[in-house]
């Protein structure tokens, strides 16, 4: 009984100061993000890499990868920004807009979509119903006003903005400008995207105008393409811009137009396919597969309909 | 309180007799068998559990189960196999499979939903983790869409973090109200993750008979033009099958994004039944029932059913529903005449 006696009050000793040990650890570590002004939480930025994947992995995509990669270096050189990164993707469906978004989550934030930094927004499972506008007004504000104020590199995405109320997505123009002042903590340091189908046929018909006048796809021009993005988006009732202040006020950094992918596309997306599943790279399964997809227009059948979405499942079928 | 002070004050002799050795050697024992009992390989074998990650269909078994039970679909026992086996043999699918069954009432939608069901998980359509929607008994009410999208969402939801390799089966898509099916529409997509669970791994079916006219006149153009049956491809049918569905008001999927956005990956065709599929039909429900297979009851019971079109009348009007019944009616007769002679 004697060893025991004063084993027990050691034992508990010992295991009290387990358990508080990591709780004191994580407390103070959450205490410094608080009081240091340029605290990064969990923002490790892998440029490199991030240009590389986009390289290897987007396929048809010039100004994409253009686009994204500019407006990221120039965001991150500069240490005291102007005003929070926005970047809009807009193209019509499968080229490849949710894909980008979540490269450039998992090369910017430590554990990518999964990180507790990055928020992403659906309409249909977030602000389903239309009557309750004013409420996911007030929510999505406090939602943000509060993430900024824990963690100024905070990244939000709002996907599918074309089946979003109108007017709803105008609470947070205060936080895209560099007007706001949000106290302790430097909130322009936040990345906003937002991604739509909207916008998508005036980037089909330029795409196609400088297919048939047989150029490049490099040379499709930026200017001409983004205003007419901009003016589609704003004059849609359906859109989730329309009207908007965001466009009005020209708070959208950089517009990035999403082409629609031909059919040597689609085979390379069978390619990197077939290699992710670390299945054999077979010609008449690449043939195939691209052969299955239904193109448009009708007369030359060049883009794809559905882009690369449903190469991954074809697989299944002709292999 | 007092009792319990009495019942302590009774147990206190008894302390004596507790020492660190046998307490230790008490404890680590009840701590070693609590750890086997809780282990998944044990109680997985009385308790339904949700399948690892690891774990694969059995292509041959499922090939078999197709093959001996599904009469007169080359297509859908193609499609499905392919599109199954594929899906779980991809270590990390990018979104969850989604098969849209479509036919002529009485072909074999629901039957092979059943046996699709049973190879995922064995309970089939009595797993935990297999959930069946009937648009008529779930969604009635059309001014209740609202309620049902939320509880819809919040079900699958609920559904797929207890278990990501849950199946999902709607049936009667073409009695659902159009635009309930887009609730869904997240959850089919290619995102990693909505609201940090992962829907990658589950299964979506829905059934429906929309789309079935159109099923039918193609496999009558073939017949009529003196083609196989069996030349009939997907290809021929799939594009037609879902312009078709995404414009017919009363198909469920009426401009729905599902199509829009292609979340749907397979869209398998139904053939309608001819008379020798129908005979197949009584054999096996025959066979099930442990009579012997009689020739005679089979025609009969083949030549009662109906066809369509009116001319030739080569496609069962209601594929091989009713076969039972018929059966049944045959089987008595048969009875009462042995009855009579003997």
């Amino acid at each position: 009984m004697g060893p025991g006696a004063a084993a027990a009050p050691l034992a508990v000793a010992l295991l009290l100061a387990a358990a508080a040990r990591p709780a004191a650890a994580w407390d103070l570590w959450a205490l410094r993000c608080g009081f240091l002004a340029d605290c990064e939480c969990g923002f490790e930025p892998d440029l490199r890499g991030l240009e590389c994947d986009l390289a290897m992995n987007l396929v048809g995509q010039p100004l994409v990868r253009q686009q994204v990669m500019k407006g990221v270096r120039e965001f991150l050189e500069n240490q005291n920004p102007v005003k929070p990164l926005v970047m809009s993707f807009h193209g019509s469906t499968g080229t490849g807009k949710t894909y980008v978004s979540s490269m450039l989550v998992r090369y910017l934030f430590q554990g990518g979509l999964q990180s507790p930094y990055v928020h992403q927004f659906s309409p249909i499972v977030h602000f389903p119903h239309a009557e309750r506008i004013e409420q996911y007004k007030e929510n999505l504000k406090r939602w943000i006003q509060g993430n900024l104020t824990n963690c100024g590199r905070s990244a939000f995405l709002f996907d599918e903005m074309d089946k979003m109320h109108p007017g709803l997505i105008d609470v947070i123009i205060p936080f895209l400008g560099s007007s706001w002042v949000v106290y302790g903590t430097n909130y322009r340091k936040a990345i906003f995207i937002f991604i739509s189908n909207a916008g998508g046929e005036q980037i089909i018909e330029m795409t196609l105008d400088l297919w048939r006048a047989r150029r490049d796809r490099e040379e499709i021009s930026l200017q001409d393409l983004e205003p007419a993005i901009s003016k589609a988006v704003f004059e849609n009732p359906q859109s989730g811009f329309w009207k908007s202040g965001i466009i009005n006020e020209h708070l959208i950094d950089f517009v990035v137009p999403f082409l629609p992918l031909k059919r040597h596309h689609v085979k390379q997306c069978v390619i990197s396919e077939l290699v992710q599943q670390c299945l054999e790279v077979r010609p008449d399964v690449i043939q195939e597969v691209a052969d299955s997809i239904p193109y448009f227009p009708e007369e030359e059948k060049i883009f794809s309909s559905t882009g690369c979405k449903t190469v991954a499942s074809r697989i299944s079928f002709f292999f | 309180m007092p009792r319990a002070a009495a019942l302590l004050w009774l147990l206190l002799p008894g302390l004596a007799a507790l020492e660190p050795l046998s307490v230790g050697l008490a404890i680590g024992v009840a701590s070693a068998l609590t750890g086997y009992l809780s282990h998944p390989s044990f109680y997985c074998s009385y308790v339904e559990c949700c399948p690892s990650a690891g774990h694969r269909l059995n292509a041959t078994a499922l090939k078999v189960q197709l093959d001996t039970k599904l009469f007169g679909q080359h297509l859908a026992k193609d499609v499905v196999l392919k599109a199954v086996m594929g899906f779980s043999n991809n270590p990390s699918p990018k979104k969850p499979l989604t098969l849209s069954l479509h036919g002529w009432a009485g072909t074999g939608k629901n039957f092979l939903s059943q046996i699709l069901a049973e190879h995922v998980h064995r309970a089939g359509l009595r797993s935990k983790f297999v959930h069946l929607f009937l648009a008529t008994l779930h969604f009635p009410h059309h001014d209740q869409l609202k309620l049902y999208k939320e509880q819809l969402q919040n079900w699958i939801r609920g559904n797929v973090s207890a278990c990501p390799h849950s199946v999902f089966i709607f049936d009667e898509m073409d009695k659902m109200h159009p635009g309930l099916i887009d609730a869904i529409k997240p959850f089919l997509d290619y995102y990693e993750q909505v609201d940090g669970v992962s829907y990658r791994k589950a299964i979506f079916i829905f059934l429906s008979n929309a789309g079935g006219d159109l099923i039918n006149k193609a496999a009558l153009d073939f017949w009529t033009s003196g083609r196989h049956r069996e030349e009939i491809q997907l290809k021929d049918l799939e594009s037609m099958l879902s312009v078709g569905i995404f414009n017919n008001k009363n198909s469920g999927l009426w401009h729905s994004s599902l199509i829009d956005r292609n979340l749907i990956d397979y869209f398998v065709p139904f053939l309608p039944l001819e008379h020798r599929h129908v005979k197949m039909c009584v054999r096996a429900e025959m066979r099930a029932r442990g009579y012997a297979v009689d020739e005679n009851v089979v025609q009969a019971v083949a030549d009662e059913m109906t066809f369509f079109p009116k001319e030739q009348k080569i496609y069962s009007d209601k594929g091989c529903k009713t076969v039972q019944a018929k059966l049944d009616i045959h089987e008595d007769i048969a009875m009462r005449d042995t009855k009579v002679k003997g």
